[in-house]
Parts: structure tokens; sequence; C-alpha cells
């Protein structure tokens, strides 16, 4: 069913739904002179700021940046899931696909992550279309379509005035119901409008994915590309599908707490092994590491597709603004100009 | 305004392609934009037709001194405001850096960047130390103040700001790696043999690590405002480091990047010190 | 019931043996599961590995080194290298231990079924060999393999681990033990020198259908695996074992790949031929 309501009536929809679900949504937060947007519980509906894409994306709702896994000598597990289902209000269609792309890394059949899994049964997801390029972001340019999502039970339309409700799932329709129906044509045309706006900014970005793993490896481009990097983890704690964790552990009284962390392939603790050893010693090979898993071994493992939404939080939040997309411009170069050198061209 | 900008920037181009294709230096570590993004990314210039996508806006706000660890011994130069030559300067002083090595391309009359509280509190305008100088040299002293919003506070309430601003950190550790001061060959956070701070994002975590880093800083940070940029969850970072810059100057009389000549605070001892603490 | 990947079963150490002297300090714990229940369900094979916890500190992998054909219990040798070592090594009989596991791939032994085998193993490189080689001996096992033969590098007989096994398997069928230390020394009368320059000399690498297990120092299995190619043998038929940060045991952790392969779920077990088509990152 398709429903259209104006941006000021969507507290009484939320109030309904409030019973049901604990909901989590984009809201401003100001800390000193920096201005974000992040997901937050909400308890003030007018609150929510769905203009621009969040500066946080929702991974932390499926994997927790500390996330308590349970008591060590017991073996005893440790489930924090809420008395209500969660519902994330407003994900767009990068931070969809990426949950999407960590379902087979953690719901693999050899070691279903138990904890995730549960995060996942227990949450529910209301997409949102781009109705303009983010910054930053290129996700046009690896197939993903910025209006539009599978498997999500309600996607939604920002016109700027209105909130259009695409509702996909039976159970969720009583919410729905009462509210005035949409125009599907006139959705249509609005959506065919947005769409051309990003077809008028779309870089085209037509690397072989998966890269070569060897060629790719063994390219000369990686020092240049790394050069600036100053090393810090911000372009994989902002990313909403790099998954490398750690563990740690906490004492309480008599009982051990065992805790998975969030890690990053940045940092050069990460691979050094207790003989002092690193695989991985310096911060071009790190880097190398961090795209060569998203754009080749990744897809090489899952079905082609790449560890990467294309959301652009790694250049609008990295300190030095490195830009993955010329990484990508740069391997898609290399790449090509290999090809033709293969090809006899 | 921005006549002054492209002009600087000009210089800073016609310079460059000179020293790249006189073989004076190697390098040359500068500002450049972003294809894509538009915004300011440190580049590294090799070749001089490459010189003409160097320049310089108030956006300018990396400190770029660090880059220069990356290249020891081999001639380097770098377009510097005279926040970087300061850094530069207390490299000098603490000699990671040769002084034959590198060739500052400094930059006269800063007017602060757009994006960095931290110019507010600078009175340096011009560079400390210069190889070749880039506008006319603002004469004038400027008075300046650095606020220090935990003098009136109660132990117990800078100790409640700190819960509150550092809760959010996430330990992504941009604030040290921006940091020109952080380049110890192994950080304390990068040791497990002993491990000296947990890497859980908890409050006594987050909390151990910003006070150990803090007090690293004392009579080395200059207050260059990097961190607090870099730091992406917006935490007020400076609110420890300049509270030390403070004391070092008020107790020691110590300001440091301003002498190469001068070694560090925690590098020297006196039997006159004052044996007051940084934390009181 | 899901299993429990991320926490630890209970184990407790029945033997500690003291390998080598205080030089490289290795030692040898018997670990046995105390649930009888996860006891039947922990099937390991040889090649593969476990996470063991020390309660309070933390977990590091290791690999099996006694036989799956004994059932009741495992063996782990631990040189002490770091904190997590270094407090297993402080353990006695009786302690307990934290036991996550069995992971990763293991040793071909179904598929070189009546091959003949060579071992080519360096200090505690023999660990994770220990497993197949007392596998491949056991007496309901040996006459499915041909002939079996064993070069044993040590740096020095202090340095030797598993002595009280040598006997046996110098008496097995159609098996053959050498050994060798890095600089001759009073009394030794075995070879003296680095594997690799005795290779040729000391075994017989002209046998047809031969898979050689090589496990050790990677300086060793670089100059090995090298040596051996020169002598014409298929990378196919060279086995090792790689070493990295192992953590989650489970390919997702993120910090032990090796290109697309996480090495503690589609390793530890690699060929030459697999490796040399993989990213020189180890």
């Amino acid at each position: 069913m398709l429903k259209v309501i104006g941006k000021n009536e969507l507290g009484k929809l939320l109030e309904k739904l409030n019973d049901k679900f604990r909901i989590i949504a984009p809201v401003i937060r100001q800390y000193g002179k920096k201005e974000r947007v992040e997901y937050h519980q909400v308890e003030d509906f007018d609150e929510i700021f769905l203009d621009r894409q969040p500066d946080t994306p929702p991974k932390k709702f499926f994997l927790p940046q500390n996330e308590r896994l349970g008591e060590e000598k017991s073996g005893e597990q440790v489930f924090e899931t809420g008395d209500r289902k969660t519902l994330i209000f407003g994900v767009r269609s990068c931070d969809l696909k990426a949950i999407d792309i960590l379902k087979p890394v953690f719901l693999d059949n050899d070691f279903t992550d138990t904890y995730f899994e549960k995060r996942l049964e227990n949450t529910v997801m209301f997409g949102l279309g781009c109705s303009k390029r983010q910054e930053n972001c290129f996700c046009d340019s690896l197939g993903i379509d910025p209006l539009d999502a599978e498997n999500i039970p309600v996607y939604m339309y920002d016109d700027g005035e209105r909130l259009w409700f695409d509702v996909r799932a039976g159970e969720l329709e009583e919410f729905f119901a009462d509210l005035p129906d949409g125009n599907s044509e006139e959705l249509e045309r609005l959506k065919k409008d947005w769409q051309s706006g990003f077809e008028d900014t779309k870089i085209g970005i037509e690397v072989p994915i998966p890269f070569p793993e060897l060629v790719a490896f063994n390219a000369p481009f990686w020092k240049e590309v790394a050069a600036n990097c100053l090393g810090c983890g911000v372009c994989t704690y902002y990313c909403p599908t790099c998954f490398c964790f750690g563990f740690f552990w906490e004492k309480r009284e008599e009982e051990i707490d065992k805790w998975r962390t969030w890690d990053s392939c940045m940092f050069p603790l990460f691979t050094k092994h207790g003989s002092g050893h690193n695989p991985r010693e310096t911060q071009d090979q790190r880097t190398r590491q961090r795209i060569m898993h998203k754009f080749s071994y990744h897809p090489h493992n899952f079905e082609g597709v790449p560890a990467c939404s294309a959301c652009g939080r790694c250049i609008s939040q990295c300190p030095v603004n490195i830009d993955l997309r010329v990484i990508l411009k740069t391997a898609e170069k290399h790449l090509k100009d290999e090809e033709g050198v293969k090809s006899g061209g | 305004m921005e006549s002054k900008y492209s002009e600087i920037s000009k210089n800073i181009q016609e310079e460059a392609k000179k020293l790249l294709s006189q073989g004076k230096v190697e390098r040359i570590i500068g500002f450049g934009r972003g294809v894509f993004t538009g915004e300011i990314t440190p580049i590294f210039v090799t070749e001089p037709e490459r010189a003409e996508e160097l320049l310089f806006t108030p956006e300018c706000d990396m400190m770029l001194a660090k880059y220069l660890l990356d290249y020891k011994g081999s001639k380097t130069g770098i377009v510097a405001k005279p926040c970087d030559t300061r850094a530069i300067t207390v490299y000098l002083a603490e000699e990671l850096i040769k002084r034959e090595d590198i060739f500052i391309i400094g930059i006269n009359d800063c007017e602060g960047l757009e994006e960095n509280d931290a110019c507010e509190e600078c009175g340096v305008r011009n560079p400390v130390v210069v190889d070749l100088e880039i506008g006319q040299p603002r004469e004038e002293e400027i008075e300046v103040e650095i606020a220090d919003e935990l003098e009136d506070m109660s132990p117990e309430e800078r100790f409640e700001y700190f819960q509150k601003e550092f809760s959010r950190c996430i330990r992504c550790y941009a604030c040290r790696e921006a940091c020109f001061v952080c380049a110890c060959d192994e950080c304390f956070v990068d040791s497990n043999q002993p491990q000296w701070v947990g890497s859980s994002i908890g409050k006594r975590d987050n909390f151990t690590f910003h006070l150990m880093r803090a007090m690293h800083m004392a009579g080395r940070c200059i207050n260059c405002g990097a961190c607090e940029i870099a730091c992406p969850e917006g935490i007020n970072m400076r609110a420890l480091t300049k509270h030390l810059y403070r004391a070092a100057r008020d107790v020691f009389q110590f300001e440091p990047g301003l002498n190469p000549e001068e070694k560090t605070l925690f590098a020297t001892y006196r039997l006159d010190d004052s044996e007051q603490g940084f934390l009181d | 019931m899901v299993d429990k990947y991320l926490l630890p079963h209970r184990g407790e150490i029945i033997k500690v043996t003291q390998e080598t002297g205080s030089n490289l300090n290795i030692k040898t714990f018997r670990i046995r599961l105390l649930d009888e229940e996860v006891r039947k369900k922990f099937k390991f094979l040889p090649g593969q590995f476990v996470e063991l916890t020390v309660f309070g500190l933390g977990e590091a992998p290791f690999g099996f080194a006694s036989s799956p054909t004994e059932e009741d219990y495992f063996d782990i040798s631990i040189k002490e290298t770091g904190l997590v070592t270094e407090a297993i090594h402080n353990m006695r009989e009786g302690d307990q231990i934290g036991v996550r596991g069995p992971y990763g791939n293991n040793f071909p032994f179904e598929e070189v079924k009546g091959k003949n085998l060579v071992f080519l193993a360096g200090g505690i490189g023999l660990a994770p060999l220990r497993s197949l080689i007392n596998y491949v001996l056991d007496d309901k096992n040996r006459d499915q393999y041909g002939r079996v033969q064993m070069l044993l590098a040590f740096r020095s007989p202090e340095d030797m681990l598993y002595k009280y096994d040598f006997s046996s398997w110098e008496n097995s069928p159609n098996t053959m033990v050498k050994y060798t230390i890095d600089e001759e020394c009073e009394g030794w009368v075995h070879c003296v020198g680095y594997p690799h320059e005795l290779l040729n000399e000391e075994l017989d690498l002209n046998q047809p259908d031969t898979v050689y297990f090589t496990c050790g120092p990677p300086i060793m299995i670089r100059f090995i695996t090298e040596e051996l190619k020169n002598s014409g043998i298929h990378p196919a038929d060279i086995i090792t074992t790689l070493e990295m940060k192992m953590s989650c045991g489970l390919g997702k952790c993120g910090r032990c790949n090796i290109g697309r392969y996480y090495v503690c779920k589609d390793g530890p077990v690699f060929d030459l031929k697999q490796l040399e088509q993989m990213p020189a990152e180890f």
C-alpha cells in the first residue's frame, strides 16, 4: 500500500509505532561547533531530522562497538535485547545494503553469530530514498538504487513537504491503514526527477569487482594513494560494512566477562604477532588491506558483492580528506592498463 | 581577501616549481584540493609540472609537519603555516629531524584558519623557522589569551566534565594521528606487553587514554588544534592540553616550538624549578 | 541449542611435560574437557587448532600436538613468548583452562592414503606434525600409508621435543627417522646442519607418489620448499601450515587473512601451489 502524510503529522504515526517498537531515528546533536546527525532512540519525534544522511551508520545496532558476550568461566552467554522490537527509522539504501553485506558474514552456516542474528531478528528498518545525492556518496556507481531497496517492510520518500510510505509488509499495514492513500503516478514522477539528479552527478566507477587479487595486490599505486593517510581508524569505524573485531575481558568480582569490540585493519596492533613480527607493517600495506578486503577478497568470497555500499562516510569523515573514489579510479586505470597488456593491446 | 590567498598560492607554486626543477628538494609537502571532494588534502609533489596543484587557503587546517618523519634523510620541502613551523621547531629541538633535510616555505602574516578555534588563541603570525618566506611578515605583536574552562571548576566538576566529554570517544585515534607530538615509535596504546590501557570505549578506558595522552603533551603541545579538528565526534579535545599549555607557560615560562635551540620542557632539569604540580 | 562459538568450554590440565631446556622453554599440556557431553562432541583432526583461554587474561591459538586417535584428551605444546603463554606455563596439573574450537582445516590425511609421506619439521613446528605422525603410525592406520620418512631439526639436543616418542616412531614398520641440529656438539651421533641442506643426502626424494609435510620457522619452510621444488617435487605435493594472528577462529574478525583466505578457517594447512597464488603477506 502507498500512503502519504504531511511531515508535521509524522509524530502521530510514530506515537502508534512506539507502543510496539523502540524507535531509533536520525536526530541532530551539537558538539561545540560540530553539528552531527546521529541515530538515537527518540522520545520527542519533532527531533527527527531526515534532510541529510546521518554522519554515523546504523551498524552499531547490529554490531555494537562494545558488546558483552557472556561470562567466561560458566560459558553463559548474554543477549541484551530489549522488551520491544527495535525500529530504525529512515535508513537510506546504502545503509540497508550494508546490513545485507554483513548478513552472509555473520549468518554463515559454519559459525552463525547468535548475537548478530538475535539483533537482526529483533530489528525492523524503514528505508528512506535519497531525493538528492548526499555528500561524497556514489551508491549508484556500485549498482545500489538510492531510491529503492529489497526486502524492506516499509520504504519511505521525502519530497520536502510530505512523507510517502511504500508499505510492503502485511503485518505493519495496521499502523498505516487510516492514513491517506498516495498517488503512485505522482510518486513515480517525483522519483524520476530525483533519479535524473543522480544521473547528472554520477561518477561511474568501472573498476572490475572483484579486483583480480594478485594483480591488484602487487600494483604500484598503494604507496601513492596512502601517502597522506594518518593511520587512524575513522574510515573503518564510520564504515557501515567494516566488521573486524577483537575481544577484551573485564573482571567483575569472581566473574570474567568477555566482550567483543570493534577493531580496525588500519591499526598496526591489529595484526602484530606476539613475536613482534607484523605482516602488515606499514600504513600503505594496511590501506591496501582495507581496500582489497572490500573490493577483492570479500567479493571473491561472497558472490561478487563488494564490502562497500558507497555511502561516502570514509571520505567525509577522514581527517585529511582521503577519497575512496580517487583510489577506485586509480585502481580502475591501473587494472584496465594491466588488462590491455594481457590481451596484447 | 580572496586575492591574498590566490597570490600566496601563486607564489608557492612558482617557488615549488623552481625548487623541484633545480633539484633542491626531492618533494614538497603541501596542500592541494581533492578532485571529487573539493576539500583540502595534503599532497606530495615530486615533479615540477605538478607544482600548480599546490595552494593555500584559510581551509588548510591540517598540520603537515608529521609527514616529514616519513622522509627522514631525503631533502623535503614543506609548505608551512606559522604553527607548522612551531611543530617543526619542536621536532628540531627533540632531534627527530635534521635541519638540513628540510626546506621550509613559510607563510607570513597568518590570519588564522576558518574552522580552527585554536587560531583565536594563537599569537604567532609569522614562521618561527623558515627558508623562504611567502608574503610580508606581520610586524606588530598580537595579544591573545588561552581560554581555560577548567580553571574555575572544582576537581569534581572537572572530573564530571571529562567523563561527559570523553564518553563520546570511539577510540579511532584520529586525535593522536593528527597530532604532531604523537610521534612515538610505539604509543602506549599500542603496547600489549604490558597493556597500559584497555580497548573498550568504557569511561575508564577512554579517560585513561586521554589523560595519559595529555600527560605526554605538556611542554610539547603547541595548542594548534589539529586534534580537535580531526576528532570526528566533536570532542573538546583541547580542554586537557590547553590547561597543560598554560601550566607550562605560567609555571616554567616555557612555550614549546618557539626556539629550536631550546630543549623541550621534559628534556631539561633545573634545581630551581618550581615543584608545582601540573594537576593543581 | 546453538553452539557457543565465542565463549570457551572448560578444560582441565591433566599432565604437564617439560619438553626442552630453558633455552626455548617449551612445555606440552595434556588437556581434558570437563563436561562429558562436550568431550564427546569435541572431534578434532590433525592440523586443526584451538583457542586456549587463561581466564581473565586472554586467549591465544595453538595447534593440536596429539593424534585424534587418543580420544579422551589432547596435547598442546607451547613455547613461552607472551602474556598468555607465560600464564599457561605457570599452570599445573588440575588447573582449569578455557578451550574454544577445534578450528581450521586439517592435513589431508584421507587424501594421502596409499602414498609415501615425508615429514620435515623444525623446532616446535614438529607439534602440529606430531598429530599427523601419531595418527599415521597408529597401529589401526599404519597399513593405509606407504613409507614414512622424517627429518626432524632442532637447534641443539637440549631443544628437542617429544623425545619420548622417538623410539616408537623409529620402530614403526617402513619408517625412517633422521635428526639434525644446527651445530656440532659433543655426544651427538646424528646429522648436523640445516634441514634443507640435508634433504637430498639423508632422504630418498626420488620415490614416486610422495607427499611432503613441512612445519617450522618461516625461513626454514622457505628454504625447504625451494629445495624440494628444485628436486622436481610438484608444489601441490608440498604441504605446510601458516601462522598468522588468529583470534576469533571463525573466519570473521579479520586479522589472519592472506588475500581472500582466512587462515583460521580456510587454513592453517595449505599446499605450496595455493601459497604461490596468494598475495605475499606471510
